[in-house]
């Protein structure tokens, strides 16, 4: 019997972006301090909700974006009749209606089927719900080192999920001089509980609620996952 | 003897076909990941020993949050944090004096007649499982 070392990066987790002209694709990406790595953070699946707040009454909605239609007898039709949009205002669109790469949305224009025309200072919130290689846990026995690559950046390596010759790396971000506080948390994740052997909570990144072992005595700002095979690599 | 765990594994298929089931030595397990909002993915040693790729045992389970286009909170539960937690309590339920058979998620609806029925059906929160072998 052993411990398991429970990790999850961001999830959920909330971001937004004010956009800073009229594109209907994100003038940049979300914050890598909110959901991490943006290259390659491409699973809009992953996306449970997107609302567009106006800050001051510009762009154009449609109808259909104030209503869920499913729930309204009799259904909304939807049409291209724009929807006048008043300052402050917060409209929510389908997600499933969007494109989403790189951190980057793109939202569809008001029209036949939905959709919201931006307008410049828009503010674009997604919400992002626990995906793929976003939660993970290890056997404390597949440890197999933790580097100090800066004085910021720890890696805690783990044996390959795969099996390969790469090693599966969980990197933290922390305040300067931790490295060893990042050891620590380790150490005691791996050694707690050695006469019946548990899951271990060592970083849980719910929405501005994580929670870490030890309290977080590092000072972690982020974590990142890279499993051989990079994303989806490992999926069977 | 190894005192150690043996996870059984069983799709909803009547264990007459290839990957209906699997069972793997708990020392076997080399991690879990989630692979969307509803599923979990248990990774264990390969069959064939060349190492590059896992065998899986992909778990579904309820959706993690769905979609909300009304400003309803996104946000509702962690199952994929149960079944993780629920698995690490079977891998390591392991004691001296029992067979140490742990039914992590027995789906068999019917089995055959010759084959006696397992008393525990595992996680409740599971509702699918494909094996994958290599």
């Amino acid at each position: 019997m052993e411990n398991y070392l429970y990790f999850r990066k961001n999830r959920p987790i909330s971001a937004s972006h004010t956009q800073t002209s009229t594109s209907q694709t994100q003038t940049a990406a979300f914050l890598v301090a909110d959901i991490g790595a943006v290259a390659g953070n491409d699973n809009l699946n992953e996306i449970a909700a997107i609302s567009i707040t106006s800050v001051d009454g510009g762009g154009t909605g449609h109808a259909s974006v104030l209503f869920v239609p499913a729930t309204i007898t009799p259904a909304v039709t939807y049409s291209s009749t724009a929807l006048a949009i008043a300052t402050g205002t917060t409209h929510w669109i389908n997600p499933a209606n969007q494109v989403y790469a790189n951190g980057i949305l793109v939202i569809d224009a008001h029209g036949t089927a939905g959709g919201y025309t931006l307008d410049d200072d828009d503010v674009i919130t997604a919400y992002w719900k626990t995906g793929l290689e976003t939660a993970f846990m290890y056997p404390v026995s597949s440890l197999k080192a933790i580097n100090a690559t800066s004085d910021t950046v720890t890696t805690v390596h783990f044996a390959s999920i795969l099996g390969d010759n790469t090693d599966d790396v969980v990197t933290f971000t922390h305040t300067a001089g931790q490295f060893d506080k990042v050891c620590k948390m380790i150490n005691d994740a791996c050694n707690a509980h050695p006469l019946d052997g548990r899951m271990i909570k060592v970083y849980d990144g719910h929405d501005g609620i994580t929670t870490y072992l030890n309290e977080n005595d590092a000072a972690i700002t982020l974590m990142e996952y890279a499993p051989e095979g990079g994303a989806a690599g490992m999926a069977t | 003897m190894r005192a150690e765990n043996y996870l059984y594994f069983a799709n909803a298929g009547d264990n007459d076909s290839d990957k209906d089931s699997a069972m793997y030595p708990a020392s076997n397990f080399r991690g879990a990941v989630t692979m969307s909002s509803t599923t979990v993915e248990f990774f264990f040693d390969p069959l064939d020993g060349t190492g590059t790729t896992a065998n899986g045992v992909l778990l579904t389970h309820a959706d993690i949050a769905t979609n909300a286009v009304d400003g309803a909170s996104p946000y509702s539960s962690d199952v994929h944090y149960t079944v993780m937690e629920k698995f690490a309590q079977l891998a390591s339920a392991n004691r001296n004096n029992t067979n140490n058979f742990t039914v992590v998620k027995d789906l068999n609806g019917s089995l055959p007649t010759n084959e006696g029925a397992i008393s525990a059906s595992g996680l409740t929160e599971v509702t699918a499982v494909a094996i994958t072998t290599h």
